[in-house]
């Protein structure tokens, strides 16, 4: 890898690594204090050195419940890039390689990326219990599409190829092909996309807690901390900061990791 | 031109189609009943059945669809459970303020991003490819809300310069509505700017490597006037393209943007309805939204059409 | 006074010379080939002619047009002789042109201020352009757009272009390279009715030694970045001097207008531009090397040690 992209994956790898270890010592860092700990002697306080964010307006200490926000974040992340990632590969190189479904399947696809994903996501939520594991399956809908029409194309430049030619005129089984010639060619493009994903998956779940569509209240998330910060902006905005740029730097985090892994993989990827 | 304006704008139809087949299908198969959820937690099953009734809900998938989209046919995208006004009244009066703060938001990014792409790849390592290459990892990595208090923060409430909050329309008062307007549309355009600045880079650096542009060089040109009319020219298609497909950002980001400048417009509209689960409203901006979407990519497609001979064949 | 003089021309990249001490002159009204392989720097000494190699390139010595020197004019009054002193037909007609602008707007680009006062007045001289070149309907076309036109079309335009600047001489770049057989031999045909009715002077770049015993009343040969030999074409094709000449010559198909291998029959390849030293850089290959072609070659006449002798 060439010098100049050694840089920016390392600083990428560092903030993630980072993250990860607060998100798991949350409990340590944050003292003995419980997330939700509410005291009401202790509202919205400034940043000190005893709490070091402040506290929110219940009186909750704000850098526990950041440290806490971490694990959602890095959840859901790492869930939607797999989650997407899996189902729109399988449907991408169906479409891709079933010729007869293709057009059913395509014309879903563009329907479905007509649709911004947070609109999406958003509305998904609103006929689902505000949960975990119902956000992440919102946004995974949400982001599939990009990851579908990635693996159709790819998959079409590769079966084009003379191998994977010469393995379909040798009579191989369609899920050997799919399996063993396509899927390891175009893997690794895939793999940025995710990187990419779980960036937006981040985002995508601060944007729905902040507006009230994601993650319970009692949960810490970022966005949730967030929105509960909304009303006072002006007056007590580290409430908003810190959580915000928590999101920011774990944002740029992955898209480094992914700039640098699509620089290295895929320099041809836009 | 006119038989491509056609072939396109028919090969638009199944696209609606598929839309509001699956904004109708989403809000009908996900897990959750709407009347159950719309009558709160309080209500006896004997409550939510008769809303059920009243919402249509117990017919068949294929009725409630056909009827719903004969509603469509004629505007009329349902009722609002909570307020009671017709969702296209809802759609009419917020539909102004989101137009503006789009348009808004294209013009400065267009602005800022078309010639920061540009210088950047005319002179590749020189400070503003520099400016595009982090503005493009800060333009997707900083979220809407940081911006857009940051901007609040700063210019509005400390500075006093714009207005913290609200909407103006342009027709009422047209300063007013600059100082309502430019901030979130600032806010907006921090992420779409980076796209249009990538993506301008990236197709200029390849397009004046090609040989036309050196014809163009040895015909004695301008270097300004190459790169503007024989490059940008040349770019326009790819450009126009990615700003079409991040109209999704812009549309997505909207909703954040409404929330924290307290804009009436649609995504706070979006916002409250699903806050409240009316879901005629729900589905009735979604897909308003969602054919705008495809409105902008179809005339989009069209303008590289009048811009590209070689798109029209 | 030549109208174009080249004097001790050196271009390198990264350090690495493309051209060592390339020197000749074009008379007005004259065509004159530059000759050699792919890789020889006939290009790049065209482009560096123009001023259109990359700010990486080093480029030294005179082109001296009129007596003014190109090279240390400002970058501006270069850019301002580029078309209407010195035009350029390039190699590949199905990319030179800008696929989104129409024929006419980019004919009419590149005309003199003085051609153009008009609307009418520029569409005049361009539709005249593209008569000239022997574009059917000429006035129709200044509407249509490149991928409208055969390559064959293409290249004519690509001609009247150059044409448009009203230059007193043209470099044209392997200009039928790209073309059928057929549309070569009428390319040519126009540039020597063009060359007659104009009295522009035609600097011809190629490696098809037919073509260039066709148009050419001088010939230099450029192998490796140098000049190997200076010569009359007639002189040349009857008595080559240097080695690499001579192999060129007998690699000519001896009928039919055939194109191909022709150059496949010098065995080895010419080095890269990382390994030519100071000795003769044709001597790996050549069939009369001996001792003392590894030191340099004469820096007058021929470039051959042998050249004396061998003639």
């Amino acid at each position: 890898m060439s010098r100049r992209g050694a840089v920016p994956l390392a600083l990428g790898l560092a903030i993630l690594l980072a993250m990860a270890f607060l998100a798991v010592a949350a409990p340590l860092l944050g003292g003995d204090r419980d997330p939700g700990l509410i005291l009401p002697a202790e509202r919205a306080l400034g940043p000190s050195f005893a709490r070091p964010f402040g506290t929110d307006l219940l009186g909750r200490d704000l850098f526990t419940r950041v440290l806490y926000g971490a694990r959602v974040s890095l959840l859901v992340g790492l869930g939607v890039a797999l989650a997407a990632t899996a189902a729109g590969t399988i449907i991408g190189m169906i479409a891709g390689y079933v010729r007869g479904l293709d057009g059913v399947i395509m014309r879903l696809i563009d329907g479905l990326m007509s649709i911004p994903p947070v609109l999406l996501a958003v509305t998904l939520m609103a006929v689902m219990r505000g949960s975990l594991w119902n956000v992440i399956a919102a946004i995974t809908l949400a982001e599939l599409p990009r990851v579908a029409r990635l693996a159709r194309a790819s998959v079409q430049t590769v079966r084009g190829q003379i191998f994977v030619q010469a393995a379909i005129v040798s009579g191989a089984p369609t899920t050997t092909i799919l399996l063993r010639h396509i899927l390891p060619n175009i893997a690794a493009s895939l793999f940025v996309q995710a990187s990419f994903i779980g960036a937006s998956a981040i985002m995508l779940e601060a944007v729905l807690s902040f507006i009230g569509a994601g993650i319970p209240p009692t949960i810490p998330s970022w966005g949730n901390i967030m929105a509960e910060g909304r009303s006072l902006w002006q007056v007590k905005p580290h409430i908003l900061a810190f959580p915000a740029l928590f999101l920011c730097v774990t944002v740029l985090g992955v898209n480094l990791v992914g700039d640098a892994l699509r620089d290295r993989f895929d320099p041809r990827g836009a | 031109m006119l038989g491509y304006a056609i072939r396109r704008i028919a090969a638009a139809v199944p696209v609606a189609f598929c839309v509001a087949l699956l904004v109708f299908a989403l809000l009908y198969l996900a897990p959750g009943d709407p009347a159950a959820v719309m009558a709160g937690d309080a209500a006896s099953p004997a409550d939510i059945e008769k809303l059920r009734i009243a919402l249509g809900l117990d017919r068949p998938f294929l009725e409630r669809f056909l009827h719903w989209l004969a509603g469509l046919a004629h505007g009329d995208l349902g009722t609002s459970v909570f307020t009671g006004l017709p969702v296209s009244m809802l759609i009419g009066q917020r539909v102004l303020a989101t137009a503006m703060l789009m348009l808004t938001a294209m013009l400065i990014s267009g602005a800022i991003g078309i010639p920061a792409g540009t210088l950047a790849a005319c002179r590749p390592g020189g400070i503003a490819d520099r400016a595009v290459l982090i503005g493009g990892v800060l333009g997707f990595s900083v979220p809407v809300f940081l911006i857009g208090y940051l901007l609040a923060y700063l210019f509005a409430y400390r500075l006093g310069w714009f207005a913290v909050q609200g909407f103006t329309s342009p027709f009422v008062d047209f300063v007013g509505f600059l100082r309502t307007i430019i901030l979130p549309a600032a806010t907006l355009a921090f992420a779409y700017a980076a796209l249009i600045a990538r993506i301008t880079r990236a197709t200029m650096l390849e397009i004046l490597a090609q040989d036309h542009i050196r014809t163009a060089r040895a015909k004695g040109l301008d270097e300004a006037y190459i790169v503007i009319v024989h490059g940008l020219s040349n770019a326009a298609t790819p450009i126009l393209t990615i700003m079409g497909m991040g109209a999704a950002v812009l549309l997505g980001g909207a909703v954040v943007t409404e929330t924290v400048f307290g804009i009436p417009g649609l995504g706070r509209l979006t916002v409250d309805a699903v806050l409240r689960r009316d879901y005629p409203v729900i589905q009735g901006v979604t897909l308003f939204l969602a054919f705008l979407f495809v409105a902008i990519n179809l005339l989009i497609d069209l303008l590289c059409a009048a811009i590209d001979p070689r798109v029209r064949q | 006074m030549p109208l174009l003089d080249i004097q001790d021309l050196h271009v390198a990249f990264g350090g690495l010379p493309a051209i060592e001490g390339l020197s000749f002159a074009l008379e007005a009204g004259e065509t004159l080939a530059l000759v050699g392989e792919s890789g020889s720097g006939k290009s790049v000494a065209s482009l560096a002619m123009l001023g259109l190699l990359p700010a990486s390139a080093r480029v030294t010595g005179a082109v001296r047009l009129d007596g003014i020197d190109l090279l240390t004019l400002p970058p501006r009054e270069r850019q301002l002789r580029r078309g209407r002193d010195i035009a350029m037909v390039f190699q590949e007609p199905m990319t030179s042109l800008n696929p989104v602008l129409s024929i006419g707007r980019q004919l009419i680009e590149g005309l003199p201020a003085a051609d153009r006062e008009t609307r009418q007045a520029a569409r005049a001289r361009a539709t005249d352009l593209l008569a000239a070149v022997g574009i059917t309907a000429p006035a129709r076309r200044l509407d249509e757009y490149p991928h409208q036109l055969s390559g064959g079309m293409r290249q004519r335009v690509a001609i009247a272009m150059a044409l448009a600047g009203r230059p007193r001489m043209i470099i044209a770049d392997e200009p039928t390279t790209a073309l059928d057989v057929t549309v070569q031999a009428q390319i040519v045909a126009l540039l020597r009715d063009l060359q007659e009715a104009t009295g522009v002077a035609l600097l011809l770049i190629s490696h098809d030694l037919a073509l260039v015993r066709q148009m050419a009343r001088r010939v230099v040969v450029l192998y490796a970045g140098r000049k190997l030999e200076e010569a009359p074409a007639d002189r040349l094709f009857a008595h080559p001097r240097h080695p690499y000449s001579a192999g060129l010559i007998a690699a000519i198909p001896r009928f039919g207008a055939g194109r191909g291998a022709r150059l496949a029959e010098i065995p080895g390849t010419a080095p890269g531009l990382n390994e030519r030293g100071p000795g003769c850089v044709f001597a790996p290959r050549c069939p009369q090397a001996a001792a003392i072609c590894a030191s340099p070659p004469p820096a007058t006449g021929v470039a051959c040690h042998f050249a004396g002798g061998a003639a």
